[in-house]
């Protein structure tokens, strides 16, 4: 069916609330500075207040791709502006295509594949805090300079460990599921009354 | 070169235009007017030539509408855009891209003409339409008449046969009109075909060839344009139609009034290290109502926010009553209806409104005023289900009941038809006999109704003027 | 956003992207300070040809700061937040280098040269418009979110749950609506013309182009190699 495709009203659409999901996840990124504990939690607190974004986005274009080009123009943009490496090129490439599949599964037009999306979407910006993982060799050396002691160490090890990098990635997919629930209310209670959905 | 054959279209949602057996021919150089009421269907004829319907907007479709032998229907929007220039009402969401140049780049090289060609016909562009002054700038830069300039030369690059204009001037000013007038001339007298569908009438009674009047969706008449200038004032009233002349405008003088509840002392404004005014001193009274007017950009957002008590004044005071007031203070005093209605409307009910006024408003004072202005049988509907007037009229009402002395209203009739100007007009005057009103706007047909003084804002400077009845 | 920066060197969009792809592969090679110190030197010595002075000038300012902490802070730092303020700061001093690197992109190149680069490069259409919107609206939403705010201040809004459901709803509806008009008005000027689109400015690899891919690749296998 020709309704499948992605028409350039559903590209306008996906362009306009990238910007929006873009916009609020760069407002939150402000204090996360401070402590790489705050860094580590951006991705869910981001996929939480974008979240009302990318519902209706995914609700006004119940098509295969939304998902996914929202997330590769956010990883592109995020990378172009400098704000993060090409890293989150490819977190968000991942997250998108997860999202996609989950749509894909549970339908287009049913709310529990646009909330599944919406996890999946906020593990994209685990793309910005991503990088510490791999600069660790950088952080030991700057240790070692420094004369710091074993308790350092720890306390990077446990910053910066596998059991930090799932509890990160848990907390963003929660992050943007309960986003898209927060969303969907926004839907019912504006959206759909004003015929816009 | 345009034919409408029996044209019937409705939108997919119920209440919205409609279009019912349209039969129209448009000869090849003439200047059309498509106009009516609002809601009347001359935006959905618009569409229908450009061929936003049927392809961009689903609904009923039935009928033809032919343009250069081509059945729109039959033929997809990007061939018929070589033949159909479309320019639209709100010159913000009119762009594609930050940067004028590209912008009147934008249309041809989606036709994938050659860049030697485009770069020859951007400077043809430039020079026909004496544009020089707009190019390399950024889009946001502009004010709203030069976006409506530069949307129309976007259009010249490509050149097709037939423009198409929907309320062009529904936000701009008086320099954007009289600019707006100048090209359209000179592309009547090119040959063109142009098609356009407006409230606002006085600045194109000289070019107008036929007038199509519409009603409920149907032409109720079609006047040459001899016939049409010659229309009785009465006649036009009858017909809903903004005036055909700029006659009713007042005498100015100079104010010589110094002292008023309201007094203004030695204001300063400057936005974004740009100085509006400085030293501004004049004073209001009740039952003023001043238009605030100066070119687009010229800065009244700026002093009407200061007014208001959104931003902070350079130097000077507002004084009210003998107090003086600090900015933040001035909200208890002020309210103010902004120019996008959009951005005020924020609960999911008409009737909710009102419940986000800073205080507790009576039930069955929201019920008079909604009655009053035709609202009350929307009373639980999403505020964004109603029409552009119908929203106005709800800001409208909002303001009304949150009964501040001060009353700023910005811009309130763009795009209103002559019946809601009127109805507006009537509220306004009401408001004022007690309060003080500040209207922004462009609207001088607006300004002769309704206003009793008027402040310019140019050169740095506030000049304010008596309005008299000639 | 609309007035761009130009100097003495201008660039072709591409170098600039693949300079940038470089960079950031660059920064994960752990490499010494001195070899910071010198990327970061040669980057803004870019800048500046470029025309980008006041970019060039935080970008310094902010490295020679960050170094300074490094070096001068660190080691007096009290223990409970040392941990975390340094790697916050070698984060911050590794990643400089790309955002540098970015900066003299969005500073030097407008959206549209941008969108022709990789559309040269075959990114489908379906990528490439969305993308110019997104950058595009930015500026708008700006200008949105500061009239609706203005109007909520007028207005009795009570409680954050309240006030951000009016900052997110009035945004989004309003949203919604450009979404619609724009897309009428780009679809009325014919943007999905199957035509392949020409672009009015030219763009072409020159000189400068080639000295500087090659310099960077040279740049990368050393760094490898250092590795």
């Amino acid at each position: 069916m020709e309704n499948n495709k992605l028409k350039v009203k559903d590209l306008v659409n996906i362009g306009i609330f990238s910007a929006l999901y873009m916009a609020i996840a760069m407002v939150v990124m402000l204090p996360v500075g401070i402590t790489p504990v705050l860094w580590l939690l951006w991705p869910g607190i981001a996929g939480l207040f974008g979240g009302a974004f990318f519902t209706l986005l995914l609700a006004k274009v119940p098509k295969m791709g939304s998902a996914l080009l929202l997330a590769i123009i956010s990883g592109i943009l995020f990378f172009a502006t400098g704000e993060c490496t090409w890293v989150i090129i490819v977190t968000f490439a991942v997250a998108g295509i997860l999202g996609e599949i989950a749509r894909k599964i549970f339908g287009y037009k049913s709310f529990k594949g646009i909330a599944l999306a919406g996890g999946f979407s906020a593990i994209g910006f685990i793309g910005s805090p991503l990088p510490m993982w791999l600069f660790q060799e950088s952080y030991m050396k700057s240790i070692e300079e420094m004369g710091m002691g074993v308790e350092y160490v720890e306390g990077l090890q446990s910053m910066i460990s596998v059991g930090s990098f799932i509890g990160m990635l848990a907390v963003a997919f929660v992050g943007g599921f309960i986003g898209t629930l927060i969303g969907r209310k926004m839907l019912k209670k504006h959206f759909e009354k004003a015929g816009i959905v | 070169m345009i034919t409408f054959e029996n044209l019937s279209f409705s939108y997919g949602n119920t209440g919205e235009e409609q279009l019912n057996s349209l039969d129209l021919q448009i000869k090849k150089g003439e200047f059309v007017l498509l106009c009516g009421r609002s809601a009347c269907g001359k935006t959905t004829a618009t569409k229908c030539i450009n061929g936003l319907i049927p392809h961009f907007t689903e609904g009923k479709y039935s009928g033809s509408v032919v343009v250069k032998g081509k059945e729109i229907a039959k033929t997809p929007v990007y061939e018929i855009s070589e033949d159909v220039g479309s320019v639209f009402q709100n010159p913000k969401t009119q762009f594609f891209n930050l940067d004028s140049d590209s912008e009147l780049v934008f249309g041809m090289e989606n036709l994938g003409i050659e860049p030697n060609k485009i770069n020859a016909r951007v400077q043809e562009v430039a020079h026909d339409l004496m544009i020089e002054n707009l190019l390399g700038r950024s889009v946001f830069g502009l004010s709203g008449g030069e976006k409506q300039i530069l949307a129309l030369a976007s259009i010249y690059a490509v050149n097709p046969d037939i423009y198409v204009l929907d309320e062009p001037t529904a936000n701009i000013d008086k320099d954007g009109i009289d600019r707006l007038h100048e090209i359209l001339l000179k592309l009547k007298q090119m040959g063109k075909t142009i098609v356009i569908s407006e409230h606002r009438l006085y600045f194109l009674m000289d070019l107008v060839d036929k007038a199509v009047y519409i009603e409920h969706g149907a032409i109720q008449k079609v006047y040459t344009g001899d016939e049409f200038r010659a229309l009785a004032d009465s006649e036009r009233i009858r017909l809903g139609l903004r005036c055909f002349k700029l006659d009713n405008e007042k005498d100015e003088v100079p104010t010589k009034c110094n002292s008023g509840i309201l007094e203004i002392d030695n204001l300063s404004v400057s936005y974004k290290n740009r100085t509006i005014f400085s030293n501004a001193s004049f004073a209001a009274a009740r039952g003023d109502i001043i238009a605030v007017t100066g070119r687009n950009g010229s800065g009244k957002s700026a002093f009407l926010r200061v007014l208001c008590g959104l931003m902070k004044e350079k130097a000077g005071r507002i004084v009210f009553d003998g107090k003086p007031y600090p900015y933040k203070k001035r909200r208890e005093l002020c309210y103010m209806t902004m120019q996008d209605v959009v951005h005020q409307l924020f609960s999911d009910s008409v009737w909710e409104e009102f419940s986000l006024l800073n205080k507790t408003v009576d039930e069955q004072e929201i019920t008079k005023i909604l009655r009053r202005l035709d609202l009350l049988d929307y009373k639980d509907k999403h505020p964004m289900t109603l029409s552009g007037g119908q929203k106005q009229r709800l800001a409208l009402a909002v303001a009304t009941l949150a009964n501040k002395d001060i009353m700023i209203f910005d811009e309130p009739t763009s795009g209103l038809d002559y019946g809601n100007m009127i109805k507006v007009c009537e509220l306004i005057k009401e408001l004022s006999s007690n309060r003080i009103v500040f209207v922004a706007t462009h609207d001088r047909e607006l300004m002769g109704l309704l206003c009793t003084r008027r402040m310019e804002i140019s050169n740095e400077s506030i000049s304010v003027y008596d309005l008299t009845t000639k | 956003m609309g007035t761009m920066k130009k100097g003495i060197l201008v660039l072709d969009p591409r170098t600039k992207i693949l300079l940038l792809l470089g960079i950031n592969i660059y920064v994960f090679t752990n490499s010494y300070v001195w070899a910071e110190i010198i990327v970061m030197a040669a980057l803004i010595i870019l800048l500046l040809l470029c025309g980008v002075y006041k970019a060039a000038l935080k970008s310094a300012v902010t490295y020679i700061a960050l170094l300074a902490i490094k070096y001068f802070l660190l080691p007096f730092c009290p223990e409970i937040i040392l941990t975390s303020l340094n790697i916050v700061v070698i984060t911050f001093r590794k990643l400089l280098p790309c955002v540098t690197l970015a900066t003299l992109l969005v500073q030097t190149t407008p959206i549209r040269l941008l969108m022709h680069a990789l559309q040269r490069w075959h990114l489908p259409q379906t990528v490439i418009i969305p993308l110019a919107i997104t950058v595009r609206y930015f500026p708008t939403l700006r200008e949105e979110q500061q009239a609706i705010s203005d109007a909520m201040k007028l207005r009795n809004v009570h409680g954050v749950f309240q006030k951000l459901e009016y900052i997110y709803v009035p945004l989004m509806l309003s949203a919604s609506t450009t979404a619609d008009e724009l897309s009428q008005a780009i679809t009325a000027r014919g943007i999905d013309n199957p035509r392949p689109k020409t672009c009015a400015v030219s763009m072409r690899f020159h000189i400068q182009d080639y000295v500087l891919c090659f310099v960077a690749i040279v740049l990368l296998i050393i760094a490898f190699v250092l590795l």
